[in-house]
């Protein structure tokens, strides 16, 4: 049942996301974006899972803590993605495939979120925006 | 006398045959009542003697499964079975449910927590 790991769900779910990929493509990496990246972009990472147990077993279900940072030299551009982002994903649930594996969200919720800028780092005078999304996805695993 | 943790803990009703997955069992208390023999002649410190009569009750928590069966809290008393720790070493009540209280809140599992009062006992409490 549950084989996609939450993080790859999001990803895939936001590749369906029209306003989300107006505005950064496909330009979507997990953990690290690739040096010289055009904006805006996003990366994303899982932080935790938190899996529900009973006294004889699994109980089928677990909470991931998923990582979404928006990236663009340009803060209205940044906010607008990161919004953006948070709208599409928060009513969605139900079952993703990718591939032959699939994972069934029970709810998607933003937990929180902070914004960040600092020197791009590539030697220019751009700053590097970021709003740094954490979302928990709570969703059915398997029981051994 | 090996330790154990709690995991593999079961709880059985025999007649209802409620079942939901079990997180705990909590307060599980044996009171064992005493007689106070006390008289004239008694010196130093009372005097008290074992009772005939165990006062059990126990506190189970569950996970709420809106589509199990629903709590046992209007039925009558029945066979209820603790097996601590899937050890097989068993304590049997005739019970009966005296309360049930339900929580539901954001991102947390829904969870059912259920008092019960025992009336009658097989073989030893513990």
């Amino acid at each position: 049942m549950s084989n996609t790991s939450p993080e790859a769900a999001i990803r895939k779910l936001l590749e369906s996301a029209g306003d989300v990929t107006a505005l950064r493509a496909s330009r979507m990496y997990p953990g690290i974006a690739p040096n010289n990246t055009a904006h805006p972009f996003q990366v994303y990472s899982r932080v935790t899972r938190e899996h529900y147990h009973h006294m004889t077993g699994h109980s089928g279900f677990a909470q991931a803590r998923v990582q979404v940072d928006s990236y663009s030299d340009n803060k209205i551009e940044v906010d607008d993605l990161a919004e953006k982002t948070r709208v599409y994903l928060e009513p969605l649930s139900g079952s993703t495939t990718i591939g032959s594996n699939s994972i069934t969200i029970n709810r998607i919720r933003m937990e929180e979120d902070d914004a960040t800028s600092e020197p791009s780092g590539d030697g220019s005078d751009l700053t590097l925006h970021r709003i740094r999304q954490e979302y928990i996805v709570e969703h059915a695993v398997s029981i051994p | 006398m090996a330790r154990a943790v709690g995991d593999g803990t079961t709880i059985t009703h025999a007649t209802t045959g409620f079942n939901a997955n079990l997180v705990s069992v909590d307060s599980f208390d044996v009171t064992r009542t005493e007689v106070n023999q006390t008289h004239m002649g008694t010196t130093t410190v009372e005097d008290f003697a074992p009772g005939n009569f165990l006062d059990v009750t126990f506190t189970v928590t569950y996970q709420f499964d809106p589509a199990l069966t629903t709590t046992p809290i209007d039925q009558v008393a029945e066979v209820v079975t603790i097996d601590w720790a899937g050890s097989g070493n068993t304590s049997v009540f005739t019970a009966f449910q005296t309360n049930v209280s339900m929580s539901s809140a954001v991102g947390e599992l829904m969870q059912q927590t259920a008092t019960y009062r025992a009336t009658a006992l097989s073989g030893a409490p513990l």
